[in-house]
């Protein structure tokens, strides 16, 4: 059983409440067993051998948003994410995975270039780019094309080549097929990015989500290292965009909401870019969330809307009712797939503005100089 | 319950808080099935859970807690309120099975009022959350327990709990303006709206600290505060415990109003400032010291106290220090700190008395149980963190490092050791719980305690709950 590493974990806070408040799905649905305690107190029954696995507790370890928020917390390195993950792998060995999640795994596969080799060599061939080029690696959505479309213009005006490699439907499979359990497959996954990355010349090759890049930095299976300079997330590659070619951004004390992005993760190097970028750089005057910073909530997570909607509906509804308190309108989220997300709520999709930091950065202040 | 009981309770329950909100798998249920009693944490990881509930609901209005109770007279089933899960004392385990209400649905902002200073919010409300909501209106509750971030607002009301700024703010039965409870009989009744009046006596305090016995606290009225303008916290050592106990009486005796006053024991300033706030000190009392509010008025107090402090040749150790120990306090909660991921035997025996025996009744429960229970190489450390013009707390914390690993054995130490240490109390004017309540595990103490005037308590009881279906089996009630 994969879990049986992550025994420390589940003992250390199979006790321990302190980590439950931070929990988005603990905070919608209330229920213990939804908790960071909850759930390494059931599946300490399991691993111990008192009680055997059964569909509750199975739901609720899918139930999981794997937004990392009660690891950011925590005093040591035992990652109770880190736990579900295991758990679920051997959920799914177990073939016992439930069938919303066997269905979201299939959608991915047949919907994502990058699950298959043959459509892998075909992105790869026919990719136009040059050693000079900054190729986008981007995923079929109106908020990411939207980015693109301003990465373009701007690297236009600069006169650096650009080009889109468009993945498919859903922005990070190797991280969601990961989550779900299915670790061969997403292991597959990050390989075959990896072909990408040595067959496609580029100069910069810019993640729009992070998820994958992450994971892909992280491996221990597959081989990148003298090529992981050049891979960057976006709003690593913004930054240093607007460091070597940006001279003057025209100051705009306006008043925005920042809201973390949950891929955006307090452990990352870039965790505090985004406020540079913003505050420092853009003059924005921002409202912080109730539970940004080292608490960070999140923004509904990659793959829990898929298999528990109305957990993930009562997230974001619970973002936008903090959202009501602040009385400003325009809202700024690091990361395309969170602006999908909060958007799939009628409150927040019509009544605010909600952006990215490109857009931020350069649809309302123009790029000076 | 009989299967077929079972299943008429369950679908009456339907009806009231809908399918979604009633949980009745053996998972779910398990989990509502310890708090953090330590004695219930190692029964279950022995494989010894038997108190099931026979089910968990998460009402979402007060009317829906109002009806479950009903039902539950009908039925003479037990109800236990659940907020947090946090409770160190058994109080919230089901152990005669029975319906769990979770009140954490319950977790909305009224009403806030901003002329008069107080807030009306559901008592279902993770303690942080309300605080958060108040930081970012300018306000605080300045009622800031370690478990903030695990507890709930009606735990802390049902078991009258402290926070680290006590001292100068009082605990939360004195934050409470007025009450909404639901009764053991299922009406629904609100105390008067102020708790000054001289219109017989505030009935909101038949509730507060009652455990879910008397019925479950839905909202509360609660006075709020300005955040400070400032905040100081200093660091000292005094030489012995005694010095530093007499200073911090001092302090207090002349009205200066610290917000947070620590005094460590050496064990204490040893083991835990070192290790756990990564202090390095050596030996002698380790005291926290704070003052907030203006800066002109926290200063004055601060400098009065300093000089108090100096009589008693106290060592400033500096801000630095004291602003460390308000920035880390919540670490020793989180493993890997916690005694609980460490698999000790462990217990915090807090109590509460007059200046006059605080001494005398700390010394005797360490010479006490260091000599009775040598040949489990007992640690023992206190400090004193809640302090009052006329008393203080005590937090005495034991500690077997290799306890019995059979769980009855286990138990039978655990119980000895808190008997030992109850009647030390009990002989020095000591009172069982300042603020962790007396749940199941003192709950056999508490005629002891109130001797004749326990009659109140029960003949309040009856009254209110004539089938004892509430919470049953703690607070010293009879079954
Ligand atoms: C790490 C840690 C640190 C702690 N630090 C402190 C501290 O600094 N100060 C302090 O005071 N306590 C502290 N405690 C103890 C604990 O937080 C308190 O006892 C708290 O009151 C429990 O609240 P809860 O919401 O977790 O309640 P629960 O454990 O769910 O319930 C406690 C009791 O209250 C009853 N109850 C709960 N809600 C209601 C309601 N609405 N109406 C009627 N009855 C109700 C329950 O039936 C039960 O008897 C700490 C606990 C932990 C684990
Ligand atoms: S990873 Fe997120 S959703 Fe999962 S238990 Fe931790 S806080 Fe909750």
């Amino acid at each position: 059983m994969y879990v049986n590493d992550y025994l420390d974990t589940i003992n250390k806070w199979k006790h321990c409440p302190m980590a439950n408040y931070v929990c988005p799905v603990a905070r919608y649905t209330k229920l213990e067993t939804n908790t960071p305690r909850g759930l390494a107190f059931i599946y300490s029954l399991i691993v111990d051998n008192l009680k055997d696995i059964d569909e509750v507790t199975i739901e609720r370890i899918y139930q999981c948003n794997l937004c990392r928020a009660c690891e950011a917390i925590s005093r040591d390195d035992s990652s109770i994410p880190e736990f579900i993950l295991a758990a679920r792998r051997d959920i799914v060995e177990m073939k016992m995975a439930p069938e919303p999640v066997i269905r979201l795994k299939d959608d991915i596969c047949n919907n994502n270039k990058l699950c298959d080799m043959d459509r892998v060599k075909d992105l790869a061939s026919n990719s136009k780019s040059t050693p000079e080029t900054v190729v986008v690696l981007n995923y079929e959505s109106e908020s990411s094309k939207k980015i693109f479309s301003i990465i373009k213009k701007l690297l236009a005006e600069n006169n650096i080549d650009c080009a889109e490699i468009n993945i498919g439907k859903y922005p990070a499979p190797a991280a969601m097929l990961r989550e779900l359990g299915y670790q061969d497959l997403s292991s597959k996954v990050l390989n075959n990015l990896t072909y990408i990355i040595k067959n496609v010349k580029f100069r910069k090759m810019v993640f729009i989500t992070p998820y994958d890049l992450e994971l892909l930095l992280k491996s221990q299976t597959v081989d990148i290292d003298n090529m992981s300079q050049g891979l960057v997330h976006a709003f690593e590659f913004l930054e240093e965009f607007i460091n070597e070619k940006v001279k003057r951004i025209d100051k705009k004390k306006e008043k925005i909401i920042y809201i973390d992005s949950e891929g955006n993760r307090k452990s990352d190097k870039f965790y505090e870019i985004p406020r540079k970028l913003l505050i420092d750089v853009a003059g924005f005057d921002i409202k912080e969330m109730v539970w940004n910073k080292k608490e960070s909530f999140s923004c509904g997570g990659l793959t829990l809307q898929y298999l528990y909607c109305d957990i993930f509906d009562g997230i974001i509804k619970i973002i936008s009712n903090e959202l009501k308190d602040y009385n400003i309108k325009k809202v700024v989220t690091p990361c395309p797939h969170c602006i999908e997300n909060l958007c799939t709520n009628p409150d927040l999709k019509d009544n605010y503005e909600i952006i990215d930091l490109w857009e931020a950065l350069f649809t309302i202040n123009k790029p000076g100089g | 319950m009989h299967e077929f009981f079972i299943e008429r309770v369950k679908n009456e329950l339907i009806r009231i808080v809908g399918e979604n909100n009633l949980y009745i798998s053996d998972f779910d249920k398990s989990a509502y099935s310890v708090d953090v009693w330590s004695v219930s944490r190692k029964w279950v990881d022995k494989g010894l859970i038997k108190e099931l509930p026979d089910f968990v609901v998460l009402p979402e209005n007060v009317q829906q807690i109002s009806k479950i109770i009903k039902l539950a007279n009908i039925y003479s089933i037990p109800v236990i309120t659940r907020g947090g899960g946090a409770g160190g004392l058994g109080g919230g385990i089901p152990f005669f099975g029975g319906i769990v209400i979770d009140i954490k649905k319950l977790d909305k902002i009224i009403s806030l009022d901003e002329k008069s200073l107080n807030i009306k919010v559901q008592t279902g409300i993770m303690q942080i959350d309300l605080e958060k909501y108040l930081n970012s209106r300018g306000y605080t509750l300045n009622h800031l327990p370690a478990s903030i971030y695990c507890s709930t607002l009606g735990g802390f009301l049902s078991t009258r709990g402290s926070g680290v700024l006590s001292s100068k703010y009082g605990k939360i039965e004195d934050m409470v303006l007025s009450l909404e409870v639901v009764l053991p009989t299922g009406e629904i009744i609100n105390t008067l709206p102020v708790p000054r009046h001289s219109a017989g006596p505030g009935i909101e305090h038949f509730f507060i600290g009652a455990e879910g016995t008397l019925g479950v606290i839905v909202s509360a009225v609660l006075k709020i505060f300005y955040l400070p303008e400032v905040r100081y916290f200093d660091a000292y050592i005094f030489d012995d415990l005694h010095l530093a106990l007499e200073a911090s009486r001092e302090v207090m005796i002349n009205g200066l109003e610290p917000s947070v006053l620590r005094v460590y024991d050496e064990g204490d300033t040893r083991d835990v400032v070192k290790k756990e706030l990564g202090i390095d000190v050596n030996n002698g009392s380790y005291v926290v010291i704070g003052f907030d509010g203006f800066k002109s008025i926290a200063s004055a107090q601060r400098n009065m106290a300093i000089k108090i402090f100096k009589k008693y040749k106290a060592r400033d150790l500096g801000e630095k220090l004291g602003n460390q120990w308000w920035e880390n306090r919540y670490d020793p909660y989180y493993p890997p700190h916690t005694l609980e991921s460490k698999r000790d035997l462990y217990g915090v025996i807090d109590t509460i008395t007059t200046h006059d025996n605080i001494e005398k009744l700390y010394l005797s429960m360490k010479k006490e149980l260091e000599e009775k229970f040598s040949d489990w190489n007992i640690i023992f450390t206190a400090h004193f963190s809640h302090w009052y013009t006329w008393g203080a707390s005590v937090y005495p914390r034991f500690i077997v490092r290799k306890p019995p690993e059979n769980p009855y054995e286990f138990f039978r130490l655990n119980n000895a050791i808190w008997d030992a240490a109850v009647r030390v109390i009990l002989e020095n004017n000591g009172i069982l719980s300042e603020h962790h309540g007396i749940g199941f595990h003192l709950s056999p103490y508490m005629r002891e305690q109130y001797k004749e005037a326990f009659l109140v308590l029960e003949k309040l009881k009856k009254g209110l709950d004539p089938k004892n279906i509430m919470n049953p089996a703690v607070l010293g009630f009879e079954l």
